[in-house]
C-alpha cells in the first residue's frame, strides 16, 4: 500500500460521481439539518432535564404508535382527539335552576377509526368560592344511545380527571355493554371500549363510526364561579415516531439524539485519527528512541481490553458524556493504525519532495506539517469516515448497558429505556425500532460515503 | 546448545507480551484504586478469612459477641500489617499487581459462581468457556465465509455478485449485537421460533446429545447476528486483499510457467497471504471477546461479557477488575499464539529477521 | 530454420479512458539460434508484445488476434489447457521485467526453479531439485542457494535464479523482458556474458526486449524497433547500428552516447504517442523531421529495402 497521489479536493470531486456516496451524503445532510434544528429551535441545553421530567408530558398519549402506522394497518388507530372550550363544535347554554347557574355544554366530533382511544381525561379549569361545581358528563353515541359518565367535583383550579380510570364507572359500563350484546365477550371492556364499541355478534371489538356528542352539565354554586373544560381522548397513534411509556413523544427524542450521535462519532473519529497521525509522523520521521517508545506504547495498547476498560472506568467514575468521549479518545490514540501510518511516513520521508525540502533547509516541523501530513491524509480519509459509525454505536452500546450520561438524550438511551420499559414483551416495537432506525441510518450514511472513498483511494481495485 | 532463531524471536516476544500484561494490569489497578476500590477488595477479603477462622476455632467458642468482634478486628489489623497493606500506595499497588498477575482476584461483593463460591477467579473461570465457545464459533464462521467468498470474488472480478457485495457492504457498519436485537424481535417476538436468549433450554436436557442440540439452538441467533454484520465487509476486504495478492509479479510468472490454476491459487496467492490472514483472524477473535459484553447482555448468554454487565449492575468491583485483568491475559495469550503461527508460516521470521 | 513466425498480431486493452492499442498488427520471423532484440521507448508496447506471444493476457483484454506459428504449430488456435500443458515453459519461457518480484517469497528458490520440471516433465521432486542445483552452478551460483528463500538473495543472484528457471526445461524460445534494467552495471555485464554463453553453447533462441540499445547490441542478431504499438523497422544487428533506415531508429541512435567517438547527442522532440488515440497516418509523423504530406494521411505499409522498414520514405 503506497501513498496515493490524490489530493483531498480531487477525492471529493471524484466522490460526487458515485451514486452510493450521494445517497450517503443526502442522509448526512438530513441528519445535520436535524441536529441544527435541535440546537437552534429547541431548548437543547435543557434537553436532559426536560426529558427526565415526567410531569411535562401529561397531554400526550402513552405508548402511542407513529401516525403512519395506519397506512399499513387494516385496523385504523385513532389519534388524540381534543374537544371543548375554544375548539370547534363547542356550544354552551346557560340556564338557572334552583338559584344556581347551570351551564350545558355540547361538543360533537366525528369518529371514523376502528380502534379505541387509550384514555379519557377531563381537563377542568375553574375558580370557585365555597362549594366546587358539580360536573355531570353524558356520552351520546352515533346510534343515539346516551351513557351517563357520572358526576365529578373538581377541587383545584386546574384539574385533570381520568374518567377512564374510574373503576366503578367501568364496571357499570361493562354490565351495560354485556346487556346490549346479549353475551359476555372474550375481550375486556374498558371504558374507552364501552364508549365507542359496536355491538357485534362475534369477533374483535370495533368502534362505532359516526358523530359522537358529549353533553356536560355544570352546576356553579356561586355567581362569581368560572368554569371551562376540555375533554382529551388519548389516541393510539401520535406524531412521526409515537410515544413511550412515559408519554414522551419520541420524535423529540430522535431530534435531540441527532446532535449527540453526530458529534460523538465525528469528534471521536477525527480526534483519534489526527492524534494517531501526529504520533505516527513523529515516530516515523524522527525515528530513534521516540520511535521505539511510541512503538512500545502501541503494543501495550493492543493488549488493553478496550471495552472492559471503558466499562470499568465508566462505572467507577460516573462519567458525563464529554469525559466519556475523552476517555475513549485516550484509550485509542496509540491504536494499531499508528503502525500503518508510520510506515507511510517513512516511505514519504525518502521521497524526492521531502529530500528537496530538507536540502533547502526547511524545519522538521514544516516538513511534517506541509509535506508529509497532507500526503498521508487521502488514504486515511476513508477509514476515518468508516470508523464514525463504530463510535456512534459505542455510545449507544454504553447507553444500553445503562452507563450513559443521564443528562444527555441519545438514541441509545431511548433504546435502553425501551428495554427497561418492556417494549419487547409488550409489543411496543416502535419504541425500539425507530431509534434503531436512526442509528442504522447514521451508520449507513457514513458507510456509503466511506466505502466510496475507499474505492477512490485504491484505484488499483477500481479498474484492472 | 544452539537455539534456533525462531525460538529466540518467540522468547523475546513472550517476554515483551508478559511485560505488557504487567503494565495493563497495573493500569487497571491504578484506575480501580484511584477510588480506593482495590483496597476495599483486599480488606473485605481479609475480614472474611479472619471471621471464618475465628468462628471455626473451638478456642474462641466461649467468647461474647463484643469480645469476638474485638478479636477479629485485632487479627484483621495484624493481617493487614503482615501483608504490607498498611504501607503507602506505591507499595500496596505492587502487592495488588502481584495478586492480579497470579489471578488471585479476591472475593466478589455480591455475585457467586454456580457452585456457590464467591471467589472471583472461580466465577470468571466458570463463565469464560461460554464466551469462548460463542465468539470463536462466530469468528471462525465469518472468517471462512470471508476467505472463500473473497477468493471467489477475486477470481470473478466485476461480476454481478461482486457488485452486489460492494453495494451491500454498508450493512456491516451496524454491529452484530444490534442485528441481534432486531433478530430477537423478528424470530422470537414476532415469529416465536427461536429462543430470545440464554444458552440452554430450561430445564436443561439430561441427555448429552439433547443438551448439545439445545445449546446449538441458542447459538443460532447470536452467531447469525454477527455473521450478518460482518458478512459483506469481510468478503469485500478479502476480495480486495486477494486481488492485490493475485496481481503480484510472481503470480504472473507462475501462470507463464504453466502452473495449473488450482496450484497457483494455493501456493502463489494463498500461501504468501497467510501471515496477514492469520493476523487479522487472531485480532478478530480477540476483538470479538472483548466486545462480547453487549452481545451477551442482549442474548442473556452466560459468558464473561454478561458477567461483566451484571457486575456493573451490582457495582461488584472485584469482579469488574478481575474480568478486565483476565481479558488482558487473553489478548496477550492470543497474540502470542498468533506470533508462533506467524513464525512457522513466514520464512522470514523463521530466519530471525526482525521488524517484519 | 524458422522457429517463430508472428503475423498480424494484435493486442488491445479496455480501459475507462478507451481502448489501448498496445500491439497493433505486428509481424516478424525468428530463426532457430537467433536473438531478436526489440527496442523502443517506455510505453511503446514491447512488454505487451511479449505478453501476447506467451499469452499472459490481462483481465481487460479487448482484442487478441493474429497468427503465432511456433515450429509449424499455430499457437493462437490452442485452447488454454493445451497451451498450458504443451507450450508454457516447454516451448516458450520468459524472464520477466522486474524479476526481483518474480519469485514467490514463501517458496524455496530451488523448488521454484525445479517446478516446471515437476509439472510438465513429471520429474520426481528430488531429482528435479538436483537438476536445478546443477543449473545454478552452471550459471555461477553456489548450489546451497537452492535451499534458500528469495529474500536471502541479492538482485543479481535472483536474476540468475530466474534465468535458471527459464532454462531448465530447455525451451525452444526464451523471452527476456528487460532482464537487466534493475541491476547495476557490473551485474548487468555478468548477466549479458552468461546469456551470450548460453547462446553460443546451446544455440538458444532469444527474444530480448529492452529500452537500452547498447545492451541489446551485445546479444542481438536482429533488432526490431517498436513505436506506438507497431514494429517500424527490423534489421540485422550490424545494419541496425550502422545504417538504420527509419527516422525514429536514426534518432534513437543519435541519442545514445558512445564511448570512443565524439558525438553530439540529440533528443527526440515531442512526447510518446497516446496508444488510445494514436496520431493519424504514420504514428511517428508529429515528431519526424522528414515527415511528408502522405505521412500525415496514411499509415505506411512495410517495405523491403534489404530489410523491413515501415516508412513512406522508402516507397
Amino acid at each position: 500500500m503506497s501513498v496515493s497521489e490524490y489530493t483531498l479536493k480531487g477525492i471529493f470531486k471524484e466522490l460526487m460521481r458515485y451514486k452510493s456516496a450521494l445517497v450517503g451524503l443526502a442522509i448526512l445532510v438530513f441528519l445535520v439539518a436535524l441536529s441544527l434544528y435541535a440546537l437552534i429551535f429547541t431548548p437543547y441545553a435543557q434537553a436532559g432535564e426536560i426529558w427526565n421530567d415526567q410531569n411535562r408530558w401529561l397531554a400526550y398519549p402513552r405508548n402511542a404508535a407513529p401516525e403512519w402506522y395506519n397506512f399499513f394497518s387494516s385496523k385504523k388507530l385513532p389519534p388524540s382527539i381534543l374537544i371543548g372550550e375554544g375548539l370547534p363544535n363547542h356550544k354552551s347554554e346557560e340556564a338557572e335552576r334552583e338559584g344556581y347557574r347551570v351551564i350545558t355544554y355540547l361538543d360533537s366530533f366525528t369518529y371514523n377509526y376502528d380502534d379505541f382511544p387509550s384514555e379519557l381525561v377531563l381537563l377542568i379549569n375553574t375558580t370557585y368560592s365555597g362549594s366546587p361545581p358539580t360536573v355531570k358528563v353524558y356520552w351520546i353515541k352515533p346510534s343515539g344511545e346516551e351513557l351517563n359518565l357520572s358526576a365529578y367535583r373538581p377541587r383545584n383550579i386546574s384539574e385533570s380527571i381520568y374518567i377512564s380510570n374510574n373503576l366503578i364507572l367501568e364496571r357499570d359500563l361493562e354490565e351495560y355493554a354485556i346487556d346490549k350484546l346479549g353475551f359476555t365477550p372474550n375481550y375486556t371492556i374498558t371504558i374507552p371500549v364501552a364508549l365507542f364499541m359496536e355491538y357485534k355478534d362475534k369477533g374483535e371489538p370495533t368502534a362505532m363510526k359516526g358523530n359522537y356528542t358529549v353533553r356536560v352539565e355544570v352546576t356553579l354554586y356561586n355567581r362569581s364561579d368560572t368554569f371551562s373544560y376540555r375533554l382529551l381522548m388519548h389516541g393510539k397513534v401520535y406524531g412521526i415516531a409515537g410515544t413511550d411509556i412515559y408519554r414522551r413523544p419520541l420524535e423529540l427524542g430522535l431530534i435531540w439524539g441527532a446532535p449527540v450521535a453526530l458529534s460523538f462519532g465525528i469528534v471521536a473519529s477525527v480526534t483519534i485519527t489526527f492524534v494517531q497521525l501526529i504520533f505516527a509522523a513523529i515516530s516515523g520521521y524522527y525515528g530513534g528512541k521516540t520511535d521505539s517508545l511510541i512503538q512500545r506504547l502501541t503494543e501495550i495498547y493492543m493488549i488493553i481490553p478496550f471495552v472492559p476498560f471503558i466499562v470499568t472506568i465508566s462505572i467507577l467514575y460516573g462519567l458525563d458524556i464529554w469525559r466519556l468521549l475523552l476517555i475513549i479518545i485516550v484509550l485509542s490514540i496509540f491504536g494499531t493504525s499508528v503502525k500503518t501510518y508510520r510506515v507511510w511516513v517513512m516511505q514519504l520521508k525518502t521521497s524526492p519532495y521531502v529530500e528537496a525540502a530538507i536540502a533547502y533547509g526547511a524545519s522538521n516541523l514544516r516538513i511534517i506539517a506541509l509535506y508529509i501530513l497532507p500526503r498521508i491524509l487521502p488514504p486515511v480519509v476513508p477509514s476515518l469516515v468508516l470508523s464514525i459509525p463504530s463510535y456512534v454505536f459505542l455510545e449507544a452500546a454504553l447507553a444500553i448497558l445503562g452507563l450513559s450520561d443521564p443528562k444527555v438524550v441519545s438514541w441509545g438511551r431511548i433504546i435502553e429505556e425501551a428495554f427497561a420499559g418492556g417494549a419487547v414483551y409488550k409489543g411496543y416495537y416502535h419504541w425500539v425500532l425507530i431509534p434503531s432506525a436512526m442509528l442504522i441510518l447514521t451508520a449507513i450514511s457514513f458507510a456509503l460515503i466511506g466505502l466510496a472513498l475507499d474505492r477512490i483511494v485504491n484505484p488499483r481495485l477500481r479498474e484492472m | 546448545m544452539r537455539i534456533p532463531p525462531l525460538a529466540k524471536v518467540l522468547i523475546k516476544r513472550a517476554f515483551f507480551l508478559f511485560l505488557m500484561v504487567i503494565i495493563v494490569t497495573y493500569l487497571t489497578i491504578l484506575i480501580a484504586n484511584a477510588g480506593g476500590y482495590v483496597d476495599e477488595i483486599m480488606i473485605s477479603d481479609i475480614k472474611f478469612n479472619v471471621a471464618q477462622r475465628v468462628s471455626a476455632n473451638p478456642l474462641y467458642k466461649g467468647l461474647s459477641i463484643e469480645e469476638r468482634n474485638k478479636l477479629i478486628e485485632r487479627l484483621v489489623e495484624d493481617e493487614i500489617r503482615l501483608r504490607g497493606l498498611d504501607k503507602p500506595f506505591p507499595i500496596r499497588s505492587l502487592i495488588y499487581l502481584w495478586n492480579g498477575l497470579t489471578l488471585d482476584l479476591g472475593r466478589s461483593m455480591y455475585m457467586t459462581s454456580d457452585t456457590g463460591s464467591r471467589l472471583v477467579r472461580l466465577i470468571i473461570l466458570e463463565r469464560l468457556p461460554q464466551t469462548i465457545l460463542l465468539f470463536t464459533t462466530a469468528t471462525v464462521i465469518i472468517f471462512l465465509i470471508g476467505l472463500f467468498g473473497g477468493l471467489y470474488l477475486s477470481r470473478n472480478f466485476g461480476s454481478f455478485l461482486d457488485k452486489l457485495t460492494i453495494y451491500l457492504s454498508p450493512t456491516s457498519a451496524i454491529p452484530g449485537w444490534f442485528y441481534g436485537i432486531l433478530l430477537i424481535l423478528i424470530f422470537y417476538s414476532y415469529l416465536h421460533v427461536l429462543p430470545p436468549g440464554g444458552m440452554v433450554d430450561y430445564p436443561p436436557p439430561e441427555e448429552p446429545v439433547a443438551y448439545f442440540l439445545s445449546v446449538l439452538k441458542h447459538m443460532i441467533l447470536p452467531v447469525a447476528a454477527w455473521v450478518i454484520s460482518s458478512f459483506f465487509i469481510e468478503i469485500y476486504y478479502n476480495r480486495s486483499f486477494f486481488l492485490t495478492y493475485s496481481t503480484e509479479d510472481y503470480v504472473e510468472a507462475a501462470k507463464a510457467k504453466g502452473v495449473p490454476p488450482s496450484q497457483i491459487e494455493r501456493r502463489y496467492i494463498l500461501r504468501p497471504a497467510l501471515p496477514p490472514i492469520i493476523t487479522s483472524f487472531a485480532f478478530a477473535v480477540v476483538l470479538s471477546w472483548s466486545g462480547a459484553i453487549i452481545t451477551e447482555t442482549v442474548f442473556n448468554w452466560p459468558g464473561l461479557g454478561r458477567t461483566l454487565a451484571m457486575a456493573i449492575g451490582f457495582f461488584d468491583v472485584p469482579v469488574i477488575v478481575g474480568i478486565t485483568v483476565v481479558f488482558a491475559y487473553l489478548i496477550a495469550a492470543t497474540t502470542f499464539i498468533l506470533e508462533i503461527i506467524y513464525g512457522i508460516v513466514d520464512p522470514r521470521i523463521r530466519a530471525g529477521v526482525e521488524g517484519i | 530454420m524458422k522457429l517463430l513466425s508472428v503475423s498480424n498480431l494484435k493486442l488491445y486493452y479496455k480501459t475507462t479512458k478507451g481502448v489501448v492499442k498496445a500491439v497493433d498488427d505486428v509481424s516478424f520471423d525468428l530463426n532457430k539460434g537467433e536473438t531478436l532484440a526489440i527496442v523502443g521507448e517506455s510505453g511503446c508496447g514491447k512488454s505487451s508484445l511479449s505478453r501476447a506471444i506467451i499469452r499472459l493476457l490481462p483481465r481487460n483484454v479487448h482484442t487478441y488476434e493474429g497468427k503465432i506459428m511456433l515450429n509449424g504449430t499455430d499457437l493462437m488456435s490452442m485452447d488454454e489447457e493445451t497451451f498450458r500443458k504443451e507450450v508454457r515453459w516447454r516451448k516458450i519461457s520468459m524472464v520477466f521485467q522486474g524479476a526481483l518480484n518474480s519469485l514467490n517469497p514463501v517458496l524455496k528458490v530451488g523448488y521454484q526453479i525445479a517446478e516446471p520440471l515437476i509439472i510438465h516433465m513429471k520429474v520426481d521432486e528430488k531429482e528435479a531439485i538436483e537438476r536445478a542445483k546443477e543449473l545454478l552452478v552452471k550459471l555461477g551460483l553456489s548450489e546451497e542457494f537452492a535451499e534458500r528463500y528469495p529474500f536471502e538473495l541479492s538482485g543479481g543472484m535472483k536474476q540468475r535464479a530466474v534465468i535458471a528457471m527459464a532454462l531448465i526445461t530447455n525451451p525452444d524460445l526464451i523471452i527476456l523482458d528487460e532482464p537487466t534494467s534493475a541491476l547495476d552495471v557490473i551485474t548487468q555485464a555478468n548477466i549479458m556474458n552468461m546469456l551470450k554463453e548460453l547462446k553460443r553453447s546451446r544455440g538458444q533462441t532469444f527474444i530480448f526486449i529492452t529500452h537500452d540499445i547498447s545492451v541489446a547490441s551485445e546479444l542481438a542478431d536482429k533488432v526490431a524497433t517498436m513505436y506506438a504499438g507497431q514494429v517500424v523497422e527490423i534489421a540485422p544487428a550490424d545494419t541496425f547500428y550502422e545504417e538504420p533506415l527509419h527516422p525514429y531508429t536514426q534518432k534513437l541512435m543519435k541519442s545514445v552516447p558512445t564511448l570512443r567517438r565524439e558525438k553530439t547527442l540529440e533528443s527526440i522532440p515531442g512526447a510518446p504517442p497516446n496508444l488510445i488515440n494514436p496520431p493519424s497516418g504514420c504514428r511517428f509523423h508529429p515528431r519526424c523531421d522528414k515527415a511528408m504530406d502522405i505521412c500525415r494521411k496514411e499509415d505506411p505499409p512495410t517495405f523491403e529495402r534489404g530489410h523491413s522498414v515501415k516508412c513512406w520514405l522508402y516507397r
